[in-house]
């Protein structure tokens, strides 16, 4: 089984197109924090507008927290996408090149390559969001430096002070892992139903898309449906940066997540062991 | 279907296109599980020890497969640390010798030529050692030479390193210059199975005779023990069944008769049928 989870980690790292994750999240990251550096004091009286009203702000509330909070909320669509970009091509990809069959009638059962390809999977989404991770939180503090984190909600306002602001980073970035590892698996599922690799990924952005718009949608008939979807428990990170936190919806959310990769897992060993190869 | 393979030998495995060949050599790799039945590879069931079977055989089925992307010597190596093959680098070494790759492995395969991938492949199906090899149609796409340099290989690996090789085709005369025994599947169903010799025995032959004269012929045939073997009487040809020892003969009574000959040609019995088969898939024999 390790023998097997090297072979994918390799397979992986040694695709040019994994590294267009690595390459977007830098490219991304960066603008922003230099967009922010260079014009992120009007950025912020552009956003605290509204607050001026009711509030006296003094001080610069632009700090490395900050920025890491804003990259976060934006790259919130992008993620997935090259989550789905690698995890999508784990199976089909190899099944339009072929090489599936090289991998198949090798010694091991299909158990063992499926759960090596989603460790590997797994592994490389959590590389990427580490690289997010660095760049973001590391690179905001070394360039804007640390300082209390004002979140600005729809109908609220919410100040951490800086000691209190790190660790939820951190659980905000499992939680994130959590999200994007559902997104792997529903990839991975998807990848298991076909013999081209752009299917896959086009279909998991199609469905985060659309249930990603039923969950913004205030139409009652959604909000029905909503709970169920996993996409609402994906954006669970941000309850992290509440105060008080409410721990029970963070958990429901954990456990409706993890339930769903357990679900796509599942569907994909089925149909993965079921499947007859005749590309 | 009930095909047994005897150690050390080439096996052919011949039908004309959409016999079921590929289907069954799928099976034999647990890529395609079958409706029923079992197979068992070296003793051992595919289906309960699946890993085990497959341990000893290595394959190219329909194409070799590589990660393209990388290079010859990278796909070789993720695929000995697969099979955890001991010695690496020197068995890489080895295969890529025995293929004639040397010089080229740290290229990548993208920029390798049909039948350089086709001996890249042999080189993945050999670096395992297994007992078993399984070639699916394996000269598709190769030149002439490139086909003599194959079955040139294939006769290596049986002779020098003992290697059991299963080789598909839908060529007749491919499989009779390598294989030493062989079965003709169309259908999905085994036709006819047993030794080359055997089943292309040179007896009972078609021996067709071309000439002008074909009813001169006949009448001259008439009067001799050749009578009885006549099967067919065209205007420019008469066919008989033969052995190939008779045909001297023959060709010597029709020059004492001063008969025209233009051509005595040879078809095998198997030959024969397997041109039947086969017409529909339009195939060479």
């Amino acid at each position: 089984m390790f023998r097997l989870l090297r072979v994918e980690l390799f397979k992986i790292f040694s695709k040019p197109r994994s590294y267009i994750g690595f390459l977007a999240i830098a490219a991304i990251v960066m603008l922003l924090e230099i967009a922010l550096y260079i014009d992120g004091k009007s950025y912020i009286s552009f956003i605290l507008q509204s607050l001026e009203q009711s509030f006296a702000v003094q001080g610069n509330l632009l700090n490395g927290y900050l920025v890491c909070f804003i990259i976060l909320q934006t790259l919130i669509v992008q993620m997935p996408l090259l989550v789905a970009l690698v995890t999508g091509d784990l199976i089909s990809g190899e099944a339009a090149s072929g090489t599936l069959r090289l991998m198949l009638s090798r010694p091991f059962s299909r158990t063992q390559i499926l759960t090596a390809k989603f460790a590997a999977g797994s592994a490389y989404t959590f590389v990427l969001l580490l690289c997010l991770g660095v760049l973001a939180l590391g690179g905001g503090v070394l360039l804007f430096g640390e300082g209390d984190l004002i979140v600005l909600k729809s109908d609220s306002l919410v100040i951490l002070r800086s000691n209190d602001v790190l660790w939820r980073y951190m659980a905000a970035l499992s939680l994130a892992f959590v999200s994007l590892l559902t997104v792997a698996s529903f990839a991975l599922m998807l990848s298991c139903f076909t013999d081209n690799s752009i299917g896959p990924i086009v279909s998991s952005m199609a469905v985060i898309i659309l249930f990603t718009i039923i969950g913004t949608l205030d139409v009652p008939l959604f909000d029905k449906i909503k709970p169920f979807l996993f996409t609402t428990h994906m954006i669970i990170w941000r309850n992290l940066f509440d105060n008080p936190i409410d721990k029970l919806q963070v958990y429901t959310s954990v456990a409706v997540l993890i339930f769903h990769i357990v679900l796509f897992y599942t569907i994909a060993l089925i149909h993965f062991n079921r499947k007859d190869i005749y590309t | 279907m009930n095909l047994e393979v005897k150690q050390g030998e080439i096996f052919g495995f011949l039908g004309p296109n959409g016999a079921g060949k590929s289907t069954t050599l799928r099976m034999l790799l647990s890529l395609i599980k079958p409706s029923s039945g079992n197979i068992q590879v070296f003793g051992k069931s595919l289906l309960q020890n699946r890993e085990a079977a497959l341990s000893n055989i290595g394959c190219i089925i329909e194409k070799p497969d590589f990660y393209l992307y990388m290079t010859a010597a990278q796909n070789l190596k993720m695929l000995a640390q697969l099979n955890d093959v001991k010695n690496s680098e020197q068995r890489i070494k080895e295969v890529i010798d025995l293929v004639g790759l040397q010089g080229r492995q740290n290229d990548k395969v993208q920029t390798y030529s049909h039948g350089m991938k086709q001996r890249l492949g042999l080189a993945q199906a050999l670096l395992h050692n297994p007992q078993l090899v399984i070639l699916d149609e394996p000269t598709t796409g190769l030149d002439p030479q490139g086909i003599i340099e194959l079955r040139y290989l294939l006769l290596r690996l049986k002779n020098e390193f003992g290697k059991t090789v299963v080789l598909s085709s839908h060529i007749l005369s491919e499989v009779e210059l390598i294989a030493d025994s062989m079965v003709i599947m169309n259908k999905g169903k085994a036709v006819a199975q047993g030794s080359v010799k055997q089943l292309l025995s040179t007896e009972n032959l078609i021996v067709k005779i071309e000439t002008e004269e074909a009813q001169q012929v006949r009448s001259i045939l008439n009067q001799t023990p050749f009578a009885n073997v006549i099967e067919k009487t065209e205007p420019q040809s008469i066919s008989l069944k033969l052995s190939r020892s008779q045909i001297p003969e023959l060709n010597a009574l029709l020059v004492e008769q001063n008969i025209q000959v233009f051509g005595i040609s040879y078809q095998r019995p198997l030959e024969e049928y397997f041109l039947k088969i086969t017409q529909a898939g339009n195939v060479h024999v």
